[in-house]
C-alpha cells in the first residue's frame, strides 16, 4: 500500500490515542457530592455499571476508529505496484507494443486494426509525462530501442510495417520489457495493442511473459484491445499439394482450408493459373481453371479439393481465391507453384531375361496402360548387366539394379560418378549377390550403405516389412495409414544380413524381426538406396518374398516413391513460408549467368508501381541460386537466358495457416492469465486513461475508506444518541 | 394571584428572616389565594360559629359577629371545632441537605410547619411539637394560645438537623405518649428502611390518630441533576460511591419513584394522607392538604 500524504498516518497514530486517554483521564476525575439518597443509587449500581461500561467501550472504539479512518483517509492510501514512483506526472519509460500480423489489416468501420492502434498510440504519446522515454516495439522486428524523441516515436508508429511472420505477443512483451530495463527511469509502463486473436497469444508462451511481468511488479502493463468482438470474415489458408512435382501427365491435386468467422455464408472459391505466356504476376495474367461453391456454418471450417490436369511440362504457378470481398483481403488467397515433368527416365538393370526380371518393378513404375496413354510417371529403360557397361547414364534420373551380381570395378566407378553428379541408385539384392565377399571392394564400400554378409531365412513367412516410422519421403504416402498396412500379407522368406556402414548409412525401413530392410546413403549430390531382398523373382523360382505379388498395392506405392526420391523430386521445394531462404536449382547453367527474380507486389502497399526484377548469381559450389528476400506473399519467378535454353523456375510464398485465424481469445481467459500481473484492459481512450490513472496511483482506497468513515460516524451518532436519550 | 403565588414560593418566603413573620406571610398568601380560588366558600373564620337556635345559652352569642352581620351566631365549643395537631419534625442530618445551598429540606419543613402552626393557632387549634432524629430532641405540649405560635417557632428556629435518622423510634415514642386522637403531621425525607416506618405509621392510625405524611425531598433528590463522574457521599453514614451520574440517573429515578409509590400505596391503604414534596414546590399544596383533612374530620 502507498500513501500520497503519509504525514497524516503519524498524526492519526497520535490522535487515535486521545479518546482512550480522555476515557481514562475522565474516569479518574470525579467531584464529591453530598447526597442523602445514596441508597437508591447503590441498589442498581452494579447492573448499571456493567451496562455503562460496555457502552463506554463501544463508543470509545467507534470514536477511535473514526479518528483512525479519518487520518487514513487524509493519508490517501492506494494499492500500487512496488516501486511505482509517487505522483502521476513523473516521467515513465514506456514501451508501445504493436501486433503487426497480417490479420491486423482487418478493416472495420473504414479503419484497419493497425490504424486503430496507431491512432490510440499517437494520442497516448500526448498523454505521457514530459521527459518520458518511449520505445516502439512491433512483433515483426527482432530488436527494440527507445526513440530519440516523441516526434520520432510518432513517425515510427506511423510507419509500422505488416510482418508476414510475426513473433507472438508474449515474446514481444518480453522484448519490450528487456528494453525498459535499460532505462534509468523508475517508473515503467508497457502498452500492448492487440486484437486479442488467440494465435497471437500461444498458451505455452504465456507463462514466460507472466513470469517477467510478475517479477518486475513495478512495471504497469496496459492492454489496448483494438479487435472487433463480432467480426465477419472468410479465409483461404493451408494450401496443400498432393505433389509439388508431378510427372507423366498426372493431374495436380491440391486442397485448401476455407474458414468462416461469423454468420453462415456461401463461398465461391476458384483456382487460377498463370498463363504460360505471361511475363508478369499481374492478376490479369491468371486464368481461372476451376471453381467450387461451399456452404459454411457459423465459424465453420472445411477443406476444398481441386484437381488440375492437362498441364504441360514446366513450372506452373497459380492461386486459390474466393470471389467475395472480405474485411481482411490478406487471407482471401493462397498461392502455389508446381512443376510438371515428363516421365522420369529410370534405367533398370536386371539379369537375363531382363524384361521378365524387371516385370514387377517396371509395371509398378510404369503400368502398361499408362505407358500407352502417355501418362506414366516413369519411363523405364531395361538393360542386362552385360549391356550396362555400354549404357549411357546421362539421360536417366535414377538407376535400379535388380538382383545384381558383384559387377566389374569400372562399372561401379561409372555408377559412382553418376550418383555423385546427382543421380539416384537403388539396389535390390537377391540370390545373385553371392558370394558376399565380392561386395567388399573399396569402390563398393564408398558407394553402398553396407555390404551383404550372409543370407537370413524365414521359411515360416513370419518376417515381413515393418517400418518403425514413416518419416522418410519414400514412406510418406503410408503415414495416414500407418499401423493398418497389411505388410504381413507380403512375407519375406529370405534376405541379406548386412554389415552397415555406420558412418554414412541409415536405415529407412526394417523387417518385423528388427533387421534392416532398406538402407540409404548419400553420395555426392545423389543418394543410394539398398534393399536387402529382391523384387525380381521369376515364377518357378523359390521366391525370396511376396512383396510384388498379388494385390501388391503397398509395393506399387513404395516403388513409385522410391523412384521419385531417387530422381530428386523430394529435394524440390516450390512452396515456402515468408522469410525462408530459397535455393533454386541452377545446375547446368553457366555460373556466370545472371538470374532475374520477379517478386510479387506487396499486398500491404497499395498504389506502388511494379518493381524491376532483382539480379541474382548462382553459387558455383552448390550450383544453386540463393534467393535472400522472401518478404512478400505471392508467386516469385526466376528466369535466365532466352530461347530453348532459357531457365524458368518459380516458387510461392504463403502465410502460415495460423495467420489467417481471427479467433478471439475470451476476455475471461485473458484475465485468468494476467490477473496476477494486474490485467488492465481498455478499448477506448477513456478506459485507457482510467486504467493508467489507476495503475499509476494504484487502486484508490479513498472512496471505500470514506464510505467506512461515514458508516462508523453514523453508528457512533446513533448509538450515542440512543445511550444519552436513555439517560435523559 | 401572582402575589399569592409569590408568597407561597419557598425562595420568596426564605427572604423573611423571622420565622413568625415568614409563617404569617405564607398563610396570608394562602388565604388570599383561597378567596380567589374554588375554595372560596371554604371560610376558615366562620367554621368556628353556628346560627343561634332557641335553647342556646345567650352568653355564647358572639357579639362581634352580630356587629358585623346583624345576625345571631354562637361560638362552637373547642371540642366541636378544634383538632389537636402535632408537628412531628425529622431533624436527622439528611434533612439538612440542600443542592442549591439555599433552603434545606429541614428549612422547608420548618417553614411549612410554622405556616401550619400559624394557621392552626388562628383556628384556635391546639398545636404541639415533636422533634426527633435518633432521639427525641424537643417536644412542646399542644396549646391553642397565640403564645404557642411563638413557642413553636422559637424552638423550630433554633433547631439544626444533626444525628442519624430514626423515624420509627420517633413515631413509636409519639404513639406511646399521645392518648388523645390527634392530627399528626410528619415532616421527614423518610430516607430509611421503608417497612418499619410503614408499620409505625400503621400503628399511629390504629391508635385513632389522623396522619398527614409530608414527604420532603430536596429537588436534587427528586431530579438527580448531576452529570459526569461524581462521588456521592451519604451525610449520615458517610458512605461514598463513585458513579457516572448521567448513566445512573434513569435507574435512580426509577428507584425513587418506586420508593414514593410504595409510600403512596401504603398510606392510601392506611388512610394516611401522603403529600410528596420537594424543596422547589410552593407551600400551598401542603397547606391545602391540611385544610382538606380538617374539613373531612368535621
Amino acid at each position: 500500500m502507498a500513501f500520497v500524504t503519509p504525514l497524516f498516518l503519524w498524526l492519526g497514530a497520535a490522535l487515535v490515542g486521545i479518546p482512550l486517554v480522555l476515557h481514562l483521564v475522565m474516569r479518574r476525575q470525579s467531584r464529591r457530592v453530598t447526597f442523602p439518597a445514596l441508597r437508591f443509587v447503590r441498589s442498581r449500581f452494579q447492573v448499571v455499571r456493567r451496562r455503562l461500561r460496555l457502552r463506554h467501550w463501544i463508543l470509545l472504539i467507534l470514536r477511535m476508529a473514526l479518528l483512525f479512518f479519518l487520518c487514513l483517509l487524509l493519508a490517501r492510501p492506494s494499492l500500487r505496484p512496488e516501486g511505482a514512483g509517487a505522483g502521476e506526472e513523473s516521467p515513465v519509460a514506456a514501451a508501445l507494443v504493436f501486433d503487426t500480423a497480417p490479420r491486423m489489416t482487418y478493416r472495420h468501420r473504414n479503419q484497419t486494426r493497425l490504424e486503430a492502434a496507431q491512432e490510440i498510440a499517437e494520442w497516448l504519446l500526448t498523454q505521457l509525462p514530459p521527459d518520458s522515454e518511449i520505445g516502439v516495439v512491433d512483433s515483426g522486428t527482432s530488436s527494440a530501442a527507445f526513440a530519440v524523441d516523441r516526434a520520432a516515436a510518432r513517425k515510427q508508429i506511423g510507419r509500422l510495417p505488416i510482418s508476414l511472420r510475426p513473433a507472438s505477443l508474449p515474446e514481444t512483451i518480453v522484448k519490450a520489457h528487456e528494453l525498459l530495463k535499460t532505462s534509468p527511469l523508475e517508473r515503467r509502463e508497457i502498452y500492448v495493442f492487440t486484437d486479442l486473436a488467440a494465435t497471437a497469444w500461444p498458451e505455452e508462451q504465456i507463462a514466460q511473459a507472466k513470469r517477467v511481468l510478475e517479477d518486475e511488479s513495478r512495471t504497469g502493463v496496459y492492454f489496448v484491445d483494438v479487435g472487433v468482438p463480432q467480426q465477419e470474415d472468410a479465409a483461404i489458408s493451408d494450401l496443400r499439394l498432393g505433389r509439388e512435382v508431378t510427372a507423366g501427365g498426372n493431374p495436380v491435386e491440391l486442397e485448401v482450408e476455407c474458414r468462416r468467422f461469423g454468420k453462415p455464408t456461401s463461398l465461391t472459391v476458384a483456382v487460377f493459373l498463370r498463363s504460360a505466356e505471361s511475363r508478369t504476376d499481374a492478376t490479369d495474367s491468371y486464368v481461372k481453371r476451376s471453381q467450387r461453391t461451399i456452404e459454411l456454418e457459423t465459424d465453420g471450417v472445411a477443406r476444398l479439393p481441386f484437381s488440375l490436369g492437362n498441364l504441360s511440362p514446366g513450372i506452373h504457378q497459380g492461386f486459390v481465391a474466393m470471389e467475395e470481398e472480405t474485411p481482411l483481403p490478406a487471407n482471401d488467397r493462397a498461392y502455389f507453384t508446381v512443376e510438371v515433368r515428363g516421365a522420369v527416365p529410370i534405367l533398370i538393370a536386371a539379369p537375363q531375361p531382363p524384361n521378365r526380371h524387371a516385370l514387377y518393378l517396371s509395371q509398378a513404375l510404369a503400368p502398361e496402360a499408362f505407358r500407352r496413354a502417355g501418362t506414366a510417371t516413369f519411363d523405364c529403360s531395361i538393360v542386362t548387366y552385360e549391356e550396362l557397361a555400354a549404357t549411357d547414364f546421362t539421360n536417366c534420373a535414377a538407376m535400379v539394379l535388380l538382383d545384381p551380381p558383384p559387377l566389374p570395378e569400372p562399372i561401379w566407378n561409372r555408377i559412382e560418378d553418376a550418383v555423385r553428379s546427382g543421380k539416384g541408385l537403388a539396389l535390390f539384392l537377391g540370390r545373385r549377390a553371392s558370394p558376399a565377399e565380392g561386395w567388399n571392394t573399396a569402390s563398393l564400400r564408398r558407394i553402398l550403405p553396407g555390404r551383404p554378409v550372409i543370407q537370413a531365412r524365414a521359411p515360416a513367412g513370419d518376417v515381413y516389412l515393418a517400418p518403425r516410422d514413416y518419416s522418410h519421403y519414400a514412406l510418406s504416402p503410408f503415414r495416414p495409414l500407418a499401423g493398418s498396412i497389411p505388410w504381413d500379407l507380403f512375407p519375406v522368406y529370405r534376405y541379406w544380413l548386412m554389415e552397415i556402414d555406420s558412418q554414412s548409412a541409415y536405415v529407412v525401413a526394417e523387417y518385423s524381426d528388427g533387421r534392416p530392410a532398406i538402407l540409404e546413403k548419400t553420395l555426392g549430390r545423389g543418394r543410394v538406396l539398398l534393399a536387402t531382398t529382391p523384387v525380381s523373382d521369376l515364377p518357378g523360382e523359390a521366391p525370396w518374398n511376396l512383396l510384388p505379388v498379388g494385390q501388391a498395392w503397398p509395393f506399387v506405392i513404395l516403388a513409385n516413391q522410391l523412384g521419385m526420391y531417387l530422381s530428386g523430386a523430394a529435394d524440390i521445394r516450390l512452396n515456402y513460408l515468408p522469410y525462408e531462404i530459397v535455393e533454386a536449382p541452377a545446375s547446368g547453367r553457366d555460373s556466370a549467368a545472371t538470374f532475374l527474380l520477379e517478386r510479387p507486389p506487396d499486398i500491404f502497399a497499395a498504389g506502388v508501381s511494379p518493381e524491376p526484377p532483382v539480379r541474382l548469381q548462382s553459387d558455383p559450389a552448390t550450383g544453386r541460386v540463393l534467393v535472400p528476400s522472401t518478404d512478400r506473399v505471392g508467386n516469385y519467378r526466376l528466369r535466365a537466358g532466352i530461347g530453348e535454353s532459357a531457365y524458368d523456375w518459380g516458387f510461392s510464398v504463403n502465410f502460415a495457416a495460423r495467420e489467417a485465424d481471427l479467433t478471439r481469445l475470451p476476455e475471461e481467459r485473458f484475465r485468468e492469465w494476467f490477473g496476477a500481473a494486474g490485467t488492465r484492459l481498455a478499448r477506448t481512450r477513456q478506459q485507457l486513461t482510467r486504467e493508467v490513472s489507476a495503475g499509476r496511483s494504484g487502486f484508490d482506497l479513498v472512496p471505500y475508506l470514506a464510505f467506512l468513515f461515514v458508516m462508523i460516524f453514523a453508528a457512533e451518532q446513533v448509538l450515542a444518541n440512543r445511550f444519552y436519550a436513555e439517560r435523559k | 394571584m401572582s402575589s399569592v403565588v409569590k408568597y407561597l414560593k419557598p425562595e420568596v418566603a426564605r427572604q423573611i428572616k423571622r420565622l413568625d413573620l415568614r409563617a404569617e406571610f405564607i398563610v396570608k398568601g394562602f388565604l388570599q389565594g383561597l378567596h380567589a380560588s374554588p375554595f372560596q366558600g371554604f371560610s376558615v373564620e366562620f367554621s368556628e360559629h353556628r346560627k343561634y337556635v332557641p335553647g342556646d345559652d345567650p352568653l355564647d352569642i358572639d357579639w362581634l359577629v352580630y356587629a358585623k352581620t346583624d345576625k345571631y351566631y354562637v361560638k362552637k365549643f373547642e371540642a366541636e371545632t378544634n383538632i389537636t395537631g402535632f408537628l412531628a419534625m425529622d431533624a436527622s442530618r439528611s434533612m439538612g441537605y440542600t443542592y442549591r445551598g439555599e433552603m434545606t429540606k429541614f428549612d422547608y419543613a420548618v417553614c411549612l410547619a410554622a405556616a401550619l402552626c400559624y394557621l392552626m393557632i388562628r383556628q384556635q387549634d391546639p398545636v404541639g411539637l415533636w422533634v426527633f432524629d435518633e432521639v427525641v430532641r424537643r417536644t412542646l405540649a399542644p396549646q391553642s394560645r397565640r403564645s404557642q405560635l411563638g413557642n413553636v417557632l422559637s424552638v423550630l428556629a433554633k433547631l439544626t438537623p444533626t444525628g442519624k435518622t430514626d423515624i420509627v423510634g420517633g413515631l413509636n415514642r409519639m404513639s406511646g405518649v399521645l392518648h388523645r386522637a390527634s392530627l399528626i403531621m410528619i415532616f421527614s425525607d423518610l430516607l430509611a428502611e421503608e417497612e418499619p416506618i410503614i408499620k409505625a405509621l400503621y400503628r399511629l392510625k390504629h391508635r385513632g390518630h389522623d396522619v398527614i405524611l409530608f414527604h420532603i425531598l430536596d429537588e436534587a433528590e427528586v431530579r438527580f441533576p448531576f452529570t459526569g463522574m461524581v462521588e456521592l457521599e451519604d451525610p449520615e453514614t458517610l458512605d461514598r460511591l463513585e458513579v457516572d451520574a448521567t448513566g445512573v440517573q434513569a435507574e435512580y429515578l426509577r428507584e425513587l419513584e418506586q420508593f414514593r409509590e410504595r409510600y403512596r400505596r401504603e398510606c392510601l391503604r392506611a388512610g394516611i394522607d401522603y403529600v410528596p414534596l420537594d424543596t422547589s414546590m410552593p407551600f400551598d399544596k401542603a397547606l391545602t392538604e391540611y385544610l382538606l383533612r380538617r374539613r373531612a374530620r368535621f
